[in-house]
């Protein structure tokens, strides 16, 4: 039984690698010819092209070093890429500026890794989530049920509003940090290794609300993640990177079942035996 | 703000959080610098003699004289009397600068760390520039051009403490720039006055704070410098400063005198030290609750 | 005849000021010669407190109550001298974080050759080169003259790992406890480290105490499995039985809260809540009891007692359940 669920990789490839499927035109966001590279000049992406549709959980796996960090980023507009572009929602990014930015940006959120560090220590949980709500003009007034109305959404106990981060276990941080994601009603979240760093039992916990949370708001989610299990159980599709390259891009069950690349079977024979 | 409930009765675990006890340092530091506010407050109503007043039949009495407790100086005025008043002075000089620095210095720093790098690069060169001159000689040349006056020895004072709370305030910018969070708020699309007030300023102030008390300690020392040097504080008013100037041509005919104005500095640069030594343990948000 | 390592009934308390953290609270445990032992448990469990415990290596403010035997000889009462010659030479440790355990400043070549100084393993300089040479090619490093050159900073994470691993079997330990060896490391190191730990462990004949949370790590590497919760074991036995027909609702969790194949999205079966904290106050009864769907009144105040399994090793739970794993959809789900 152990080789359940690695009999199917060594079927063979098929016969024709599959091209990076072309964005479709309605695609909520696509990049496409991406590149960065260190200051060393080493290409940390090179020529990444990804696209999502309204709705859709995108797995993005890779390897440390492979590229999928870098990805986000710039998918975020937090780092300029050498070149390609991101567009999103209709709009290159690069171009947009002020108001127009934040307003675009709302809809375009981000779940970070670390329940150490992906709220500030220094807020309140609350705070956290009220920051958000403040910064895309959410009045003054109607954020502390709008606080508790997304604490609850996310299965933390409003009551918990008043806490610190460093008292809440890592599960509840990510929980917050979800919570404070979908204050804006976003269209897109990108979710950077959001529950690897959590136990299994917890991580159970989280998958399930995230999963939850896509079907009841529609949102589409770029899940970022070095787990292919986790991202055969939450994604629809997926891409798997390696030395700053797609090498692979799918349905997430034929990636799993029959994978075309090589590096994806040696990724895919890489995990431990799952039961 | 916030929504901040009371928490409700937990049948689990208290979710309250029992507030330590604040530091011994925070407490030690807030009643010697209180003190000395009050000294600088209240000298007025003392019942001391005038500070300016000479009285050359009674020079350079020592310490413990009747009427003259820690005697008088070289034209006969009272000692105490002269520090006591020059408290005022001298804490002005102390805070003044270091209050306007921070002020000034935190723009900065906070504008060049999440400013567009051009802006980033352009506020540095500045900084740099002023580092690059002794700052005690940038400080003398200020005052000297504004002429002697406590106004202009505060001015040039803030002047060159500007830069050194720039420099501590984009170091620690940049350390909070690559946090998750900081990142999910750029990503989010959260404006930068939004991001310095929420995220920037409670996560700088613990270090602002801390630095900036121990400047006071520098400031007062600095600040009795240019006094000392005759571009502070004019000659009748008493400032600690001046008063070691004044007195240590005495300083061999009577030492315990000169020392008083001195052990006057030290003991402020010292209150104000371990008043930062206590805020930064106050601030300390994981040690401030139990866990 | 008694297996190499037996632990005991062992408690581990950490004292801070007035709290004590029970982090260890009566864990019986044993490993033999030639089979790999896993503790597997979540954070917060005691795993890793129960294997450091083995080492002497809890620090001064722990009090450890119990005992832990190696070949028959209590180890709890040793002195720091004793302790620390057998450590290296009869018990070799691989951390987590190899970047940890080894010195940043110096060769790695020299640090290999330092344990086997200390141990007097050889006498000369140069056949301690050799030696290292050659413990570092049996881990499997390629180029090992080059890398026994190099700092550990210049190394890559799988191969800091390997090195750590030749420092640990450097003085052919009788039993190796390995503490998350792969949870920093990538999926395709992890599976290569794994293989090596399987081929040292054939080769030289070790007990091997492997402690982690990865229920695929235990299922390849495992002979038996040892389950922990809060300080205690829930659940003991041969691997395949325990992993493929758990005895108690806490390891049956565990395994479910897999994402695998098969399992419709967001199903996850798993528990609701958090464990008790190591401060908690749970003698006497279940820790598992505010999470667990099948508790009943008993399970509050009664100890819960390892009593033995039909099918081979033992469980902590007294309570007859439905195997949420054999009957997919019945387990406790979380929101």
């Amino acid at each position: 039984m152990t080789e359940k669920g690695r009999i199917e990789m060594t079927t063979p490839p098929r016969p024709t690698p599959p091209l990076p499927s072309q964005p479709p035109s309605s695609a909520l966001l696509s990049a496409t010819g991406l590149c960065k590279r260190y200051p060393n000049g080493v290409a940390a992406v090179d020529d990444v092209s990804l696209y999502l549709r309204k709705g859709e959980i995108l797995g993005l796996v890779g390897e440390s070093g492979s590229g999928k960090s870098t990805t986000a980023k710039m998918i975020l507009r937090l780092l300029r890429p050498d070149a390609g572009q991101v567009i999103f929602a209709g709009r290159d990014l690069a171009t947009v500026r002020g108001a127009e930015l934040r307003a675009l940006r709302a809809r375009l959120q981000l779940v970070p890794q670390s329940p150490q560090t992906s709220l500030n220590p220094r807020l309140t949980i609350g705070q956290a989530i009220a920051f958000n709500l403040r910064a895309h003009g959410c009045p003054r007034a109607a954020v502390p049920a709008r606080v508790a109305a997304l604490l609850d959404r996310v299965g933390v106990p409003p009551g918990d509003a008043g806490r610190y981060p460093h008292e809440m276990s890592g599960g509840q941080v990510q929980r917050v940090a979800l919570a404070r994601a979908l204050s804006t009603d976003p269209e897109l979240i990108v979710c950077d290794e959001a529950v690897s760093a959590l136990d299994k039992s917890i991580q159970a916990q989280v998958l399930n609300l995230l999963a939850a949370l896509q079907r009841d708001t529609g949102v589409a989610v770029l899940f970022i993640s070095h787990d292919l299990a986790v991202v055969e159980h939450i994604a629809d599709r997926v891409a798997v990177m390696r030395h700053g390259r797609v090498v692979e891009e799918g349905d997430v069950h034929q990636v799993w079942t029959a994978p075309h690349d090589p590096y994806t079977r040696e990724l895919l024979s890489s995990i431990p035996p799952l039961g | 703000m916030a929504a901040r409930p009371e928490p409700p009765p937990s049948t689990e675990r208290p979710r309250g959080r029992p507030r330590r006890r604040p530091p011994a340092a925070l407490t030690a530091g807030a009643l010697a610098v209180l003190a000395l506010a009050l000294t600088a407050a209240l000298a007025p109503l003392l019942p001391l003699p005038d500070p300016a007043l000479g009285d050359l039949a009674n020079r350079l009495l020592p310490p413990g004289s009747p009427g003259h407790p820690f005697g008088t100086d070289g034209q006969g005025r009272d000692v105490l009397s002269r520090l006591v008043w020059g408290t005022q002075a001298s804490l002005l000089a102390g805070v003044v600068p270091v209050a306007v620095a921070s002020v000034l210095g935190t723009l900065l720093g906070v504008v060049a760390g999440l400013g567009a790098r051009a802006v980033e690069n352009a506020v540095m060169r500045v900084l740099d520039v002023l580092f690059a001159f002794p700052s005690v000689l940038l400080a003398i040349a200020i005052a000297a051009s504004l002429g002697a006056g406590l106004v202009s020895m505060m001015a040039a004072l803030a002047v060159i403490l500007v830069p050194a709370v720039a420099r501590v305030v984009v170091t620690e910018v940049a350390r909070l720039r690559e946090l998750d969070f900081m990142q999910a708020a750029r990503a989010g699309g959260a404006g930068w006055p939004f991001i310095a007030r929420w995220h920037v300023l409670p996560n700088i102030m613990p270090a602002v704070s801390v630095y900036c008390s121990a400047l006071v300690g520098l400031c007062v020392v600095l600040g009795a410098g240019l006094s000392f040097l005759g571009l502070g504080v004019a000659p009748p008013h008493a400032e600690w400063g001046a008063m070691v100037d004044d007195l240590r041509q005495y300083v061999f005919t009577a030492p315990l005198l000169a020392l008083l104005p001195a052990a006057a500095i030290f003991l402020a640069s010292v209150s104000f030290n371990v008043l930062g030594e206590g805020l930064r343990r106050h601030f300390d948000v994981k040690s401030r609750y139990t866990t | 005849m008694s297996p190499l390592l037996e632990i005991e009934d062992l408690t581990v308390a950490f004292t801070a000021g007035e709290r004590t953290a029970h982090a260890v609270r009566g864990v019986t445990l044993s490993a033999d010669t030639g089979r790999t032992t896993v503790v597997l448990g979540e954070s917060g469990s005691g795993k890793s407190v129960t294997a450091r415990a083995v080492l002497g290596l809890l620090g001064r403010n722990a009090r450890v109550g119990g005992d832990v035997r190696l070949g028959g000889e209590s180890l709890l009462g040793l002195d720091e001298r004793a302790m620390s010659a057998r450590r290296g030479r009869d018990i070799g440790l691989v951390p987590q974080d190899p970047g940890g355990s080894l010195d940043p400043l110096r060769r790695v070549g020299g640090q290999i050759a330092e344990v086997l100084r200390a141990h007097r393993v050889r006498n000369s300089r140069a056949a301690r080169r050799e030696l290292a040479l050659e413990l570092l090619s049996q881990a499997g490093v390629p180029e090992p003259g080059r890398v026994a050159r190099s700092y550990p900073h210049e190394l890559s994470g799988g191969l800091r790992q390997r090195v750590a691993i030749a420092a640990a079997v450097a003085c052919g330990p009788r039993l190796l406890i390995a503490d998350e060896p792969t949870t920093a490391l990538d999926m395709t190191v992890q599976a290569q480290i794994l293989a090596l730990f399987q081929r040292l462990q054939r080769e030289l004949g070790m007990a091997l105490l492997l402690v982690t949370h990865d229920v695929g790590v235990a299922r390849l590497m495992a002979s038996t499995v040892v389950v922990m919760y809060a300080g205690r074991v829930v659940e003991e036995g041969p691997a395949a039985r325990v992993l493929d027909r758990p005895a108690h609702p806490y390891t049956a969790a565990l395994l479910a809260a897999q994402p695998r194949p098969g399992i419709p999205r967001g199903e996850l079966a798993g528990l609701p809540g958090l464990p008790p904290s190591a401060t908690a106050e749970i003698e006497g009864r279940c820790a598992l009891v505010p999470r667990c769907p099948y508790a009943v009144a008993a399970c509050s105040a009664e100890p819960p007692l390892l009593a033995p399994v039909a099918a081979g090793g033992s469980a902590a739970c007294p309570v007859p359940w439905p195997d949420p794993v054999a009957a997919p959809g019945a387990g406790a789900r979380t929101r």
